[in-house]
């Protein structure tokens, strides 16, 4: 067993969201995989994050899906949920909203860019929703967003947060997919909040820094070995930069070359498709679209022999 | 995250089962490959149904791929 850090701990997966022909969700069919990754040792969701297309739902569809996921039997405090709207009184709704519900956690992520975004109207936002949100008692964590651009969390920009919200944000989350950026947050703030990474090729490297937790899309499709990385440890100290260890780090990195030149949701979505057999898993919600036919078929090739090598481990 | 009331569809010496928690629990592991987990017995039996189907479509295409055609 390894301690919880910021109140997390083990692979938390960040949930692809199963839709129907009108791009509502199938709450069935996404209770039904929740419910599989949990018998394969994940400690809890992630929901609405980078892999649920979380800009494409409204906070009233986010608040309606957590509902059904506990009337599912899914527990409060296994659920994360990503809270940010481009609205500031949309997100402080939101997770004023979830409060009863007595969830795990929000995570709170910079509005999507706009031309006058400024760093001080950045950090303005998170201090505000922080302030107006702190008599919930929900745990909040802060956010940066997979493709930063002008809404990139910089370090003083988070300085400037911490400062004025003190107590209020109990961890980092780093969206970048860049070691160097996931570097930078652990040098500058790890002495006062926990820093994790969604990048899965990472977990390794932060499992040898002390750090068992993940949040993972890939797990989604790979649960079992997501698990195996995040709950190692070596005896050396490691950079995050850089690192390959062992078998079950070749292996996530050839899961990763199986669509390393295609879009990453739709590609995992398609792998889905292919391992439950149910082609409604292919469906993203727009102005996403599904994978093109031309990669169908090479994809599910590789795949299929990605499989076979596994069962031959 | 716990599953104590659900159910598991499993597949194991290559047959498909569907089993209550408890009975999933004392598995040996490694000695089965585990499908979906459901709310109810009625939708694992569903699903076993329907994967059962695609099997039997997929060896039919792959008979129909070998046998000569008349």
């Amino acid at each position: 067993m390894t301690a919880s850090v910021g109140g997390l701990q083990g692979v938390w997966v960040d949930l692809l969201n199963p839709l129907n022909e009108d791009f509502s969700i199938s709450y069935k069919k996404l209770s039904t995989h929740v419910k599989t990754l949990g018998a394969k040792g994940v400690a809890g969701i992630v929901m609405f994050g980078h892999g649920g297309e979380g800009q494409a739902f409204s906070a009233t569809e986010r608040l309606e899906a957590v509902k059904q996921m506990m009337a599912h039997g899914v527990a409060g405090k296994d659920i994360l949920l990503h809270v940010g709207c481009s609205s500031l009184m949309d997100s402080v709704q939101l997770i004023r909203a979830v409060q009863p519900l007595g969830l795990r956690g929000c995570i709170v992520t910079p509005p999507l860019a706009e031309g006058s975004i400024t760093d001080i109207g950045l950090a303005e936002y998170f201090i505000q929703i922080a302030k107006n949100t702190q008599d919930t008692g929900v745990r909040l964590y802060l956010s940066s967003l997979v493709k930063g651009g002008r809404t990139d969390l910089k370090p003083n920009v988070i300085t400037d947060i911490l400062g004025q919200t003190s107590g209020l944000y109990q961890g980092l989350i780093d969206q970048s997919h860049n070691a160097s950026h996931t570097n930078d947050w652990i040098r500058s703030f790890v002495a006062m909040l926990p820093v994790f990474s969604t990048q899965d090729l990472n977990a390794h490297a932060m499992a040898n820094l002390g750090v068992h937790v993940s949040i993972s899309s890939y797990a989604n499709l790979v649960p079992e070995l997501m698990v195996k990385l995040v709950q190692s440890s070596a005896a050396q100290k490691v950079s995050v930069t850089g690192n390959k260890i062992g078998n079950e780090d070749e292996r996530l990195e050839q899961f990763a070359r199986l669509f390393a030149a295609l879009p990453v949701v739709p590609s995992l979505k398609f792998l889905m498709a292919l391992q439950y057999r149910d082609t409604d898993w292919m469906r993203v919600r727009p102005p996403r679209s599904e994978l093109s036919r031309e990669s169908h078929e090479q994809l599910a090739k590789e795949f299929k022999k990605f499989n076979q090598t596994g069962a031959a481990h | 995250m716990e599953n104590l009331n659900a159910w598991y569809l499993i597949e194991q010496d290559q047959l498909h089962h569907v089993l209550p928690h408890h009975k999933f629990a004392q598995l040996t592991p490694d000695s089965f490959v585990l499908h979906q987990v459901f709310d109810t017995q009625r939708e694992a039996l569903h699903e076993m149904s329907r994967l059962i189907t695609l099997e039997i479509k997929d060896v039919h295409a792959e008979v129909n791929k070998v046998l000569p055609r008349k």
